[in-house]
């Protein structure tokens, strides 16, 4: 066990609900240390870019060199990754090696996908390539992480988990980075905070996973970091790895929910909440496209994420429903 | 349950005892016997150790909530064997496996919560176990016992002590035998560490056993 581990000091007694704190630290001490790296480095870039379009303008494609220079996009996967781990560290309890428990390769996850941003920023490799690597890392973490589990089922069915896993994964990490290589500014950045929100809220409300609530809010924290960078400095975009964090472990975070879920949630219900995630990246996707040309800047990013918000809404409410009929039955706890 | 289990439980069901078998008493063994076949072990049964009957037997726990009060629960189902050996205690034994899914604090969302990833994560790790490794006499009816604890995939060897608590005639044939153990563990040495501060890392045990042999 690690030694510092700030949710986990022997509090007064009553004092702040366990839960909250642990909610709020992660918010702030992901969304602090991201934003403080991220405004750091972009600060002058923004400054700099700042005579284009407020918000929304076409980024480099994705074969194009980054703009701003590699060292600025490789801050943040550095710094999502970087956060997460510490956040592991300190409320998430500890850091483990060798990893046992589901929860336990987060951290790994983490910097797994950090790396992978890191390189991004440097090489880019053919698509077919890179997305060859993405599925046999994202397939190999969901089997590790859940190999306890997947012993357990049909094989079938330890089959389904592990490919729908890195479906999703893999759909949102294609959704989120086709966000970010179209566009710099806030739309990236904000629909990525949605969908950690979305899926931290999920996961508590309708998988009874409080543990994994948690890591997604410090991944959506994270990406707050990068909204507020991209609010002040329009010519910020997550580009050229900075998607690879947020995807990869949001991604894990709802599979391993979805898996170790209590087994009186019911499978469909399970698979419901999967598919109406997945949706928030592909329905702002869509919007990005369909979208009239002439809407643009914030109004544009606004109605993106209007859209998106309709899965996570639908999700949400179907999860707290769920939840608060559950609760007037057990009265709470 | 075995596909033998279920037959032994067709022959018990013809001769009027399937309340017993569903009791969980017996073993499958020992339950031919009643029916007058052969058992199935050669050894000698009444020298046996006992099998658990999970419905007269315990596993509470407690933790402290919040810091401030200690909030008390049970495992629903669970199963083994034990001796405890006054005579001789390299001969003695406990093994007994607790079913995690039973878990049962009264309150259904809690339990849910207490059953997925979070906690016990039973999809992971369906059991807890304890099998004892050493034996040694403290007293007339307690022993020092060292064995191996298994919670959420980690195995932690621990020394606890153990009270004889009767043994005598069983109610229909045979006999029974009790023990019990109260000793604390810290969870986060099982990997269960979410919630530390909120939840006391120390959780208090009560194993209360009684087994049954014919």
């Amino acid at each position: 066990m690690s030694g510092l581990v700030l949710a986990q000091a022997d509090q007064p007694a009553g004092g702040m609900d366990p839960a909250v704190r642990q909610f709020l630290l992660g918010a702030l001490i992901s969304g602090g240390l991201v934003s403080v790296l991220l405004l750091a480095t972009w600060w002058k870039a923004g400054a700099r870019q700042r005579a284009g379009t407020a918000d929304g303008s076409p980024a480099a494609g994705a074969n194009s060199a980054p703009p701003g220079g590699l060292t600025r996009h490789a801050v943040a996967p550095l710094a999502m990754g970087g956060a997460f781990v510490l956040c592991a560290h300190l409320l998430l309890g500890g850091l483990n090696w060798p990893p046992a428990s589901a929860d336990t390769w987060l951290p790994l996850a983490a910097v797994a996908a950090a790396v992978m941003g890191l390189t991004a920023t440097a090489v880019r490799l053919p698509a077919a390539v890179r997305w060859v690597v993405r599925g046999v890392l994202v397939a190999a973490l969901a089997y590790l992480s859940l190999r306890n589990f997947l012993g357990r089922q049909e094989t079938l069915a330890a089959v389904g988990y592990v490919a729908g896993g890195t479906i999703w994964t893999l759909t949102t990490w294609w959704a989120l980075e086709k966000l970010a290589d179209r566009r710099t500014g806030a739309l990236a950045p904000t629909v990525a905070w949605l969908l950690g929100v979305a899926v931290s809220q999920t996961v508590v409300l309708g998988l009874f996973a409080l543990k994994g609530a948690v890591a997604a809010h410090v991944v959506a924290a994270a990406a707050g970091a990068a909204m507020l960078t991209a609010w002040l400095r329009p010519g910020f975009s997550l580009g050229f790895g900075g998607v690879h964090v947020p995807a990869v472990l949001l991604g894990l975070i709802l599979l391993q929910a979805t898996a170790l879920a209590d087994l009186s949630v019911p499978h469909l219900r399970r698979v419901v909440f999967a598919g109406l995630l997945l949706g928030v990246p592909l329905a702002a996707v869509a919007a990005d496209r369909l979208l009239p040309a002439r809407l643009t800047g914030w109004k544009r990013t606004g109605a993106t994420v209007g859209l998106a918000g309709v899965p996570a809404a639908a999700a949400l409410a179907w999860a707290g429903l769920e939840r608060f009929a559950a609760a007037e039955e057990s009265s709470g706890y | 349950m075995t596909l033998r289990s279920f037959g032994v439980v067709g022959v018990l069901a013809l001769a009027g005892l399937t309340s017993v078998s569903l009791m969980g008493g017996w073993t499958a063994s020992a339950n031919l016997a009643s029916t007058g076949q052969a058992p199935a072990a050669s050894a000698p049964a009444a020298t046996g150790p006992f099998t658990v009957d999970g419905v007269h037997s315990s596993v509470i726990f407690r933790i402290k909530h919040l810091n401030v009060a200690w909030n008390y629960g049970r495992f629903n189902k669970m199963s083994g064997t034990f001796l405890l050996d006054g005579k001789d205690p390299a001969k003695s034994v406990i093994d007994i496996t607790v079913d995690a899914s039973s878990i049962d604090t009264a309150n259904a969302d809690r339990d849910k919560h207490l059953r997925a990833g979070d906690f016990f994560s039973v999809q992971e790790y369906p059991t807890l176990t304890f099998k004892s490794t050493a034996f040694k006499k403290t007293g007339d009816t307690t022993f020092e016992v060292t064995g191996d604890l298994t919670m959420k995939g980690k195995t932690k060897s621990v020394t606890i002590t153990v009270e004889n608590t009767g043994q005598g005639p069983g109610r229909r044939g045979g006999e029974v035998a009790g023990l019990e153990t109260r000793f604390n563990i810290k969870r986060t040495d099982f990997g269960m560490d979410y919630m530390v501060g909120g939840l006391s890392d120390e959780v208090g045990l009560i194993i209360a056993l009684e087994g049954g042999r014919k």
